[in-house]
């Protein structure tokens, strides 16, 4: 085959020519490279550049600013720096809210490292009850946005200093909770916490599931106590585990808007996040870059550090022995005050909110809690009374059948698409970890984790107000959203997409090709039907997490691709909760029919979607 | 079969370094020669004509549609009464924040879409004015004949079919009058706690009112000696102004997110301490929804400045006479009594226009107002900004 | 004295029922093993002793005091009874080294540092590994950590020490050099084994007994010899050995005496000595008469074969020829049997060849078809 390129080319005089073309040929041909070649090219672009542009505009003298200063727009200029990093408002526009965000970040991961790992071991190592239902169920708990979480919290713990109707705390016991209850750190961090737990959960299940029981057996038959077992075996062993919770949790903690936003603003709590919307809604673009940039080192310094730390020891792999039944621990006595600890848990962190959801979605006055203040018009209104402006129920308003026809559309777009990049770049990682190129696309395929959805959408919406490369103007368009999420979503894909790749031995696909199998068809009909379930898993999670997706879009949608979420919060925006919430209910709703129906038919699991 | 293939990456990857090259390139700003070349634009297409609502309509058939770029909600019932009508002509709505508003607009007016034709927008703190009005990227257009009982400063520049206001708020229920009669009982130490706003940081609508202050020391120093008998002592700032914001936000102040929890903080049933909340006018409407809620009608040195709210022509827009033909369904029509007026027509805000009158609120002409000035506010914005900022 | 003993043991997995009735007995000092096929419960069993899993009804006792007795709820820990375990996978902890992991056991104890140090080098040593006491078990190939499993195993020098398929995981070479060490282990600790495998001739090379199961039932315990020699059952018989023994279809023809006949489509057999031989032959004759089916057994080693016709020998073609260097492995066609004999050395056949083969009567058990139950013993040449 090599011959035929070779006669194409020119002899001679172009012999030292024609044999570096002809090897970049080669090069080239290799479908593995090409990808290669293709996918680093489109990540630099997709990722690379809107991070080079962030960067490059925060020295730019902007245009609002140009016209003060009397110098041209675009020179050189460090105040947006200087403004973040030591001017006379650095503390409480950067300092103070840096100082909350790492605090809230670390606290949340712990926190959540704790409860999962902890909730984790109950359920795959004790005698505790119901544990298809709390396996199920606390996975829910990340199907509930988080900022839903936050809204029950302020439903209830809503305290006397705010004013208008009573929390329902106060309504029930008649007692004003305190502020540091009600509002900022506190509630920040108990929420998150009990949205995120959810990564370590699963990780750390995983991760017990591939410990043999034999290595715990083999320390009870020495005599060794649960306590020391535990210490000494179990928790050593889960430890690899760690790192990719911590990750996971400490750089989604660290960029989420709206549970800071809901429990923060009211008290002047902000946090980066917080801060950088702050800066974008009063038009502050540039200066929220800055705030951004520091976002996203902070974020990737944190994961440089935590994988120095704990990157070192050997990831452990045992022996395949036979997979022994698992002898579950008992709990004796303390069996029903855990398994009420466990379902009190279930009850604030998944429960609580979603019947708080529901309710808030019939009550006509929000905080008044009787009965003849219940109905169903937010559902099912026809939108010709005095109700809300005439606005209709959700099952007759055509801007929410729309809305939900664009979600669907966009979610399962992006979760196609991406799936299969990630299974293409995962597969790219896997077969070159070793290579340079692998790395590397290894580690700008994960950035965007760290890019703050906000500060992607601002940059996005400048990238792509104006034509570039092949791409049209993208602006206002459907099609931006999709590859926005696209991108965004993109780390988990390749995560899950490298893992299974991992799990392929290369004389599968050697055994083909020695058969003469070109190498797309192997790929088609060897390797994606192996990798089948952790691509579907891959799948469910970014459909998940798309259908919850609210910063990341809200610049970009329009009234044309406005999607569920951003629906919620323009009703929300303009104090109309019941209609959010009964849209956040039917989010929930198609999120879990979603999830058991892949279940059912592919044994999907989102466990395995994040890598464990 | 392999040679196309390596055509086509041969292809790819050439234009992917003539892409890359390219688009480094920042767009070029227009210049003057642009700046002139568009003036004539509005001289082509008319916009100053003042064109009977039937001339328009014989127009806007051919253009079909009109988008609106909005930060009200309320157009989509305007674009119902329009259609109706109008019929043939029909109105798209894009209801956004007013900062989105002008981040999208000028996004797409930089890469030559031309999607809106209008823009119904605020401009508390005169950016709107400084970066969009004198650039020439939206223009202004006033139906002369709907506009002659409208105060003088508004008879001319952006049409503003009606006035809100950043208003105290109390609770009816507790208090038979507003017992606040000057911007400084705000910093009384019986309201620390007590008093709501959206915070400056989050949103600068409230800054118009601010800056004015800022602007107008005088007025508050003179309403410092009045209510606490003593001339003013300034800790550390430049006028009575900024004094009285520093004491304000020492008074433990409350933010929220967005007007409509505040008025629901301050006027929800069966409260005994309620707060007080500086809020918009309009959201006077809201006590139809069982809130207890009025507005201070009289405050020291004056009640506060107009927040018009404006609408304005796109620079380029494709629709002119539907746009034109829109903004007098909005205003009213010529007689102001038009249905396009009604959604604006309610509790809390006051039309432009003197011989329409405000429903169940007081009259424009009682009400002792400061008036605004865009350019100063515009460049007094980032200093106030950050100021408040300090003061966090 | 360590005596372990199971009777009637029951044990469930939900509604599977893993162990029917077990009665087993194991003696001190015995290399018992537990053979079977995979999924037999002989793993249970072993795990029924370690204590790792408690039977739903029975009683174990060691030393004739109750470790597991569901009738009373009572439940020995694996730690208070004196034994440890190999696991088939050798469930070395991945992030201790090899000395941390023989030493865990002793830690636990909260033995003197200084006596942990000299036992777990004396097992290191006794093992041949005490120069990998500073590595991490995956840097151990899989020999080194068998041997790092069993010194964990014995360092705490237990009564009783639980093997379960220790071998399963190791190459051909050094499976046959273990199955020594195991045997010389045994002699020099003069602890009870308990030794879980599915591969016969691991069973017969170490043990002093074995315990034979299928589906849950112990079918037959013995000595290796018994259990070769003379297996209770046609599954037993089927299953130990190799090359395979051979079975011949037939059916009872005639008792006189001591005397039995047997009819088989490649001609009539007689078995003497039968009351010597007991096995209650006598009693399916009386019972079922002539016509009765039955199988008879013989081993490959006991099947003369002769390149010339001989008196009471059956003519046969020889199907396929099986050299493997010290034996020579024959396939017979013999009427509708197809029959393996295994001749010492190198032998010249060639297919298609007719030989006339001598089937040693005495060397034969014979088992009652319908049952495959053991009717006639074999008995020494």
């Amino acid at each position: 085959m090599g011959s035929i390129a070779e006669m194409t080319l020119p002899r001679g005089g172009g012999r030292k020519l024609s044999l570096q073309v002809n090897r970049l040929v080669n090069y080239i041909r290799n479908p593995q490279n090409l990808i290669s070649v293709i996918s680093i090219i489109l990540l630099l672009y997709l990722v690379a550049l809107p991070l080079w542009e962030i960067l490059s505009s925060t020295f730019q003298l902007q245009f609002r600013d140009a016209a003060k200063t009397g110098l041209p727009e675009g020179s050189l200029t460090l105040r947006y720096w200087s403004a973040t990093f030591a001017s006379s408002i650095s503390k409480a526009m950067f300092y103070k809210p840096l100082m909350n965000s790492l605090l809230i970040s670390l606290t949340v991961s712990v926190l959540g490292i704790t409860i999962g790992g902890v909730l984790a071991w109950l359920v795959s190592r004790t005698d505790l009850p119901m544990k298809k239902f709390f396996s199920f169920i606390l996975v829910v708990a990340y199907m509930v946005p988080s900022w839903c979480k936050a809204l029950a919290w302020e439903v209830i713990f809503k305290n006397n200093r705010i004013g208008g109707y009573p929390g329902m705390f106060q309504a029930v016991f008649g007692i004003s909770p305190p502020n540091w209850i009600s509002y900022g750190f506190f509630p920040i961090v108990v929420t998150l916490s009990l949205h995120y737990f959810v990564f370590s959960f699963l990780l750390i299940s995983s991760a017990l599931a591939s410990i043999g029981g034999d290595l715990e057996e083999m320390a009870e038959i020495t005599g060794a106590k649960r306590g020391l077992i535990l210490r000494k075996i179990t928790f050593p062993l889960v430890i690899p585990a760690i790192p990719p919770s911590f990750i996971l949790t400490f750089s989604k903690a660290i960029g989420s808007f709206g549970v800071p936003a809901f429990l923060g603003m009211k008290v002047n709590y902000y946090t980066l996040s917080t801060m950088i919307y702050a800066n974008i809604r009063n038009r502050m673009t540039t200066q929220a870059f800055t705030l951004g940039i520091v976002l996203i080192l902070v974020a990737s310094f944190t994961v440089y550090l935590n994988q120095k730390a704990i990157g070192k020891r050997k990831s452990f792999t045992t022996i395949g022995g036979k997979s022994t039944r698992k002898n579950f621990i008992k709990l004796k006595k303390l069996k029903p005050v855990i398994t009420l600890l466990v379902m009190a848990f279930v009850v604030f962190g998944v429960v609580l909110p979603l019947a708080v959801l529901v309710l808030q979605s019939v009550m006509l006055q929000p905080g008044v809690y009787s009965l003849d203040n219940l109905t169903l018009h937010f559902w099912i209104g026809e939108g010709n009374g005095a109700i809300a402006d005439g606005e209709a129920g959700i099952f007759h308003n055509p801007r929410i059948w729309k809305a939900l026809f664009n979600t669907l559309r966009l979610v399962t777009l992006v979760s196609l698409i991406a799936t299969v990049a990630g299974v293409l770049l995962g597969y790219i990682i896997s077969r070159g970890r070793k290579k340079l190129s692998g790395r590397f696309i290894e580690q700008i395929s994960f950035t965007p984790m760290l890019i703050p959805s906000i500060a992607m959408s601002t940059i996005y919406l400048s990238m792509f107000s104006k034509p570039q490369l092949f791409i049209p103007v993208l602006y206002g368009t459907f099609a931006l959203l999709v590859l926005i999420s696209i991108v965004k979503y993109l780390p988990f894909a390749v995560r899950s997409g490298t893992s299974s790749m991992m799990q392929i031995n290369t004389e599968l696909e050697e055994a083909a090709r020695i058969e003469g199998t070109p190498w797309v068809k192997s790929f088609v009909r060897l390797i994606l039907p192996l990798a089948k379930g952790g691509v579907f898993s891959a799948f469910l999670l970014i459909f998940i997490s798309g259908m919850k997706e609210l910063a990341l879009i809200m610049l970009l949608v329009t009234p044309e691709t406005s999607t569920l979420t951003s629906l919620t919060y323009s009703y929300t925006e303009s104090g109309y909760e019941q209609f959010s919430n009964a849209i956040t209910t039917l989010i929930i709703f198609i999120i879990i029919t979603v999830n058991f129906i892949a279940r059912r038919v592919s044994k999907a699991d989102i466990s395995k979607g994040i890598g464990g | 079969m392999m040679k196309s293939k390596v055509l086509a990456v041969c292809l790819l990857g050439a234009s992917v370094l003539l892409a890359f090259s390219g688009c480094s390139k920042k767009a070029e700003p227009s210049g003057p020669a642009a700046a002139e070349k568009e003036l004539s634009w509005e001289d082509q297409v008319g916009l100053k004509d003042n064109l009977s609502a039937e001339e328009l309509y014989g127009k806007a058939k051919e253009e079909k549609t009109v988008t609106v770029y909005s930060m009200s909600s309320r157009l989509n019932d305007v674009k119902e009464t329009f259609e109706a009508q109008y019929p043939g002509v029909e109105v798209v709505v894009y209801d956004m924040r007013n900062s989105e508003i002008l981040e999208k607009y000028q996004r797409e007016h930089e890469a030559g879409i031309r999607t809106a034709d209008l823009l119904f927008i605020k401009d508390s703190d005169g950016a709107v004015y400084n970066e969009f009005v004198k650039t020439g990227l939206l223009r202004e257009f006033i139906p002369a004949d709907m506009m002659k009982t409208a105060p003088a400063d508004y008879q001319k520049g952006g049409y503003a079919p009606y006035f809100e206001m950043k208003q105290i708020f109390y609770n009816t229920e507790v208090y038979d009058s507003c017992p606040m009669d000057s911007w400084w009982d705000l910093t009384r130490p019986e309201y620390k706690g007590k008093i709501i706003l959206r915070s400056p940081i989050e949103n600068s609508e409230i800054m118009g009112l601010f800056l004015t202050m800022v602007k107008n020391g005088e007025d508050m120093a003179a309403s410092y000696k009045k209510e606490f008998g003593k001339d003013i002592v300034l800790d550390g700032t430049e006028n009575a102004g900024y004094e009285f914001l520093k004491r304000l936000s020492a008074n433990d102040l409350i933010v929220m997110t967005s007007d409509t929890d505040i008025v629901e903080a301050v006027g929800a049933p069966g409260q005994k301490n309620p707060p007080f909340g500086i809020a918009t006018s309009s959201k006077m409407r809201n006590a139809a929804k069982g809130l207890m809620i009025n507005v201070a009608e009289y405050l020291s040195p004056r009640l506060g400045i107009l927040d018009p709210a404006y609408i304005y022509v796109a620079d380029g827009a494709e629709h002119v006479n539907a746009a034109k033909l829109f903004i007098r369904w909005m205003g009213g029509e010529a007689d102001g009594s038009g249905p396009g007026f009604k959604p604006f027509h309610v509790r809390g805000s006051w039309p432009s226009r003197a011989d329409v009158k405000p429903v169940e609120t007081q009259e424009l002409s009682t009400m002792n107002l400061w008036s605004v000035d865009m350019v100063y506010n515009y460049q007094h914005l980032d200093d106030l900004r950050n100021f408040w900022m300090t003061l966090q | 004295m360590s005596r372990i003993e199971l009777s009637k043991v029951n044990k469930y997995y939900d509604r599977e029922h893993i162990l029917k009735d077990v009665d087993l007995v194991i003696e001190q000092g015995d290399f018992m093993t537990l053979l079977g096929p995979s999924g037999c419960g002989k793993t249970t069993t072993l795990r029924v002793i370690s204590g790792l899993e408690n039977p739903q009804s029975g009683l174990v006792t060691i030393d004739g005091v109750a470790v597991a007795d569901p009738d009373k709820g009572k439940f020995a820990p694996p730690s208070k009874r004196n034994l440890n375990l190999v696991f088939q996978s050798y469930a070395l902890w991945p992030h201790m080294t090899v000395f941390e992991n023989v030493a865990f056991g002793l830690t636990v104890k909260k033995e003197a540092k200084s006596e942990i140090r000299e036992k777990v080098a004396g097992a290191l040593e006794k093992m041949q590994i005490g120069e990998y006491a500073e590595r991490y078990p995956s840097e151990l190939s899989g020999g080194q950590q068998q041997r790092v499993a069993i010194a964990r195993a014995i360092v705490s020098q237990p009564k009783i020490l639980l093997l379960d398929e220790p071998l399963s995981n190791l190459d051909a070479k050094l499976r046959v050099d273990m199955r020594a060490e195991l045997k010389r282990l045994h002699k020099d600790l003069n602890t009870t084994i308990i030794y879980v495998t599915h591969d016969q001739v691991e069973a017969l090379t170490l043990s002093s007994k074995i315990a034979v199961y299928f589906e849950g039932v112990l079918t037959q315990c013995n000595t290796p010899e018994e259990i070769y020699n003379n297996p209770s059952t046609l599954r037993v018989a089927e299953f130990i050995g190799n090359p395979k023994i051979n079975f011949l279809k037939g059916s009872l023809k005639s008792l006189s005496g001591d005397k039995l006949g047997v009819e088989c489509d490649f001609g009539a057999l007689e078995f003497g000595g039968v009351k010597g031989r007991d096995g209650g032959v006598a009693r399916l004759f009386e019972r079922e008469g002539a016509g009765c089916g039955v199988t008879l057994a013989i081993r490959p080693e006991d099947i003369l074969v002769s390149q010339k016709e001989m008196e009471g020998f059956f003519s046969c073609p020889v199907t396929s020829l099986l050299p493997a260097g010290s034996e020579t492995l024959l396939e017979l066609a013999l009427g509708d049997n197809q029959l393996m004999a295994k001749e010492i050395g190198q032998r010249r056949y060639e297919v298609g060849q007719t030989v006339w083969i001598g089937l040693k009567q005495n060397r034969m058990n014979v088992y009652e078809s319908a049952q495959g139950k053991l009717v006639l013993r074999a008995i020494e040449d």
